[in-house]
């Protein structure tokens, strides 16, 4: 149960379960909502697996992730998002992963 | 025979066990209070029915993470998720709601709401599978 609420304690990763919600996704459609780097969403995904909140199945050459939230995870992750829980590090963990990804891009660039 | 199990699979079937279990030894235990004088034969069948109620809530609960089959697409991905969710949810809430009815409504009512209830969770979640997989045939024609 720690890790559930370990999972549900960052927006990031509330967000992708929210998108999951709609339907299942790859991994690069869900990046696309993100402004983050690609190394940073698969530690997101890894946290979101090792909680049991997501699966990952294969189908054809692509890697979809599915949902797989108890009713109880579902409801937590609906009154977390209600009182606005960890809103506050959204912007210190965007800022973050913004930094990172400007890193990334100058330390590519020659 | 000798193919191994999922362990997924072996998590299900021992999560039902220890269920039937619980189920089994609490509707002992009151059988073994009338026995002894200390509950009347109601106070049985709503313990017995309370239990039922939230141990079924418990299993439904966890609907959405037991085994299923890999999906073939993902059509099918997105079908089994929101199935699965929408049966999860509603049979999960009939059976906290027919456990609420045996403990506190009188006898006569409990019986027939909380089937009443737990039908219409399964009539909700048949009629939702229904309409959903024609909706995804249907898309998945044009």
């Amino acid at each position: 149960m720690n890790a559930v609420f370990k999972a549900l304690a960052d927006p990031t990763r509330r967000r992708v379960l929210e998108l999951l919600r709609q339907r299942p996704m790859s991994a690069g459609e869900l990046s696309e909502h993100f402004a983050v780097s690609r190394p940073t969403m698969s530690a997101h995904f890894a946290v979101l697996r090792e909680a049991d909140l997501i699966e990952a199945n294969k189908i054809g050459t692509t890697i979809i992730y599915q949902l797989k939230l108890s009713v109880l995870e579902d409801a937590l992750l609906g009154f977390t998002q209600l009182f606005g829980i960890g809103t506050g590090e959204r912007t210190s963990s965007d800022a973050a992963g913004a930094t990172l990804r400007k890193q990334t891009r100058e330390g590519a660039d020659p | 025979m000798s193919e191994k199990l999922h362990p997924r699979i072996r998590q299900d079937i021992l999560l039902g066990l220890k269920l039937g279990a619980v189920m089994i030894g609490a509707s002992l235990l009151l059988a073994l209070a009338r026995r002894q004088g200390w509950i009347d034969a109601t106070l049985v069948m709503r313990g017995y029915n309370v239990i039922l109620g939230l141990a079924m809530a418990a299993y439904c609960n966890l609907i959405p993470k037991m085994y299923g089959p890999p999906p073939r697409s993902l059509h099918h991905a997105t079908l089994a998720q929101a199935v699965r969710r929408v049966s999860s949810w509603t049979m999960t809430l009939a059976f906290l709601v027919w456990a609420a009815l045996w403990a506190f409504v009188p006898q006569e009512y409990a019986r027939i709401v909380s089937m009443a209830a737990v039908g219409a969770s399964i009539a909700i979640s048949l009629g939702y599978t229904v309409w959903k997989s024609a909706a995804c045939r249907a898309s998945r024609g044009h």
